[in-house]
């Protein structure tokens, strides 16, 4: 195990090596924010959408500690030659908080593209935090992997949110559901008032499903609409307690999809138990896509909060 | 390595069907970078490979004299 370290270790050095001095990967603070914003506005071909760099998560955040993200700089005429975007949070996870950071935009000029993998070196630098990319673009997935992230396919699917025979099923009733900013409040724990602080001011639903025999907790959903393949989805972006709701979600997703008005619900997730599945699999669609990720004391992040899935509207 | 393997497994780093001396060497996509690193290092275990030379390649002959009698 130590010797595999070693080697890794060894090559990542060895890659370092190979960076020309005259390349700098400088961090950006929110004092710097402006200059990424400018260098971005003035690229053609992005291949994605850059929103522009604005605080994002939570309050009081320290974007010097860490940062927005980070440019590549060329010393030698002192012009920015590449950027990649940064989303940092603090999650907690089995009861312990953790410093997460999702890897966002990334561009890099044609004649640097070479030397990307410098952007990476530099986060890999960063001790005790679990990183990860939820959007990837395929072409750098060879990156991330020589440099020795785990590679996970997430699954992203798409169901027909309506189960026929839960209307009809003595549970139907049971569940309501309640977007009431003040009700929502009032309910949620620590860790969810956090999350729902931390997402209030963008463009997502928070809503909790309630039992009213009083047997199960509160379950408190993110979510976000979003247009795909010409229909429109629901996008579940957090379920606080999955497994304690699992055998009706049935009724949970009719319930909700009459209360959205969408038929359509979409859920990423990497293991079945991080799902809730309301009917059978021909009245779904599924479609993989890998995320680097790499873990710190084994542990990493299933949901998609704190994501660009949340800061960029489709 | 001879150079019709060398080519040969060029092709397969940079995911081409084919890979001549004449390409350029631009055609090729320099995210695959670390690719390249790693068939170097296996294949070419003496050989350091000169990254400021490389970049100054315009075609693939010119990579293939950097490696100089390593490749026949």
């Amino acid at each position: 195990m130590n010797t595999e370290k070693n080697l890794q270790k060894d090559y990542l050095e060895k890659l370092r090596k190979m960076v020309p001095k005259h390349l700098i990967i400088e961090e950006i603070s929110d004092r710097k924010k402006n200059i990424v914003n400018e260098f971005m506005k003035t690229r053609e071909n992005l291949g994605f959408n850059f929103i522009g760099l604005d605080s994002h998560f939570g309050n009081n955040w320290n974007y010097e500690k860490y940062p927005f993200g980070n440019i590549m700089r060329n010393t030698n005429n002192n012009s920015i030659v590449g950027f990649m975007g940064t989303i940092y949070s603090t999650r907690q996870i089995d009861n312990q908080e953790f410093v997460c950071c999702n890897l966002a935009n990334f561009y890099v000029e044609k004649e640097f593209r070479m030397f990307s993998y410098f952007f990476f070196l530099h986060m890999l630098d960063k001790k005790k935090i679990i990183i990860y990319s939820h959007t990837p673009r395929n072409s750098i997935i060879n990156i991330y992997e020589k440099l020795g992230f785990e590679i996970q396919k997430m699954k992203y699917t798409v169901a027909l949110s309506i189960n026929v025979n839960s209307i009809f099923s003595k549970n139907y009733k049971r569940f309501s559901i309640s977007n009431n900013k003040d009700e929502i409040q009032s309910i949620l724990n620590g860790n969810d008032k956090k999350i729902y602080e931390d997402h209030k001011k963008y463009n997502c639903e928070h809503f909790v499903i309630l039992d009213k025999k009083n047997i199960l907790r509160p379950c408190y959903f993110v979510a976000k609409k979003k247009k795909k393949y010409h229909i429109e989805i629901l996008d579940l972006l957090y379920i606080s307690n999955v497994k304690e709701f699992g055998q009706y979600a049935p009724e949970i997703f009719t319930k909700i999809s009459f209360f959205f008005k969408k038929f359509f619900i979409g859920q990423r997730y990497f293991n079945q138990s991080e799902v809730l599945k309301n009917n059978p699999s021909f009245l779904t669609r599924t479609v993989e896509k890998p995320v680097p990720i790499k873990k710190f004391d084994d542990y990493y992040v299933s949901d998609t909060l704190y994501s660009d899935h949340v800061l960029v509207d489709a | 390595m001879e150079e019709k393997t060398f080519l040969l497994e060029l092709a397969k780093v940079f995911k081409k069907k084919s890979i001549s001396k004449k390409d350029s060497i631009k055609e090729l996509d320099s995210l695959n970078f670390l690719e390249l690193m790693e068939f170097s290092n296996t294949n070419f275990k003496d050989f350091d490979f000169p990254v400021d030379e490389y970049r100054k390649c315009k075609t693939i002959n010119d990579l293939i004299k950097l490696y100089g009698k390593r490749i026949n």
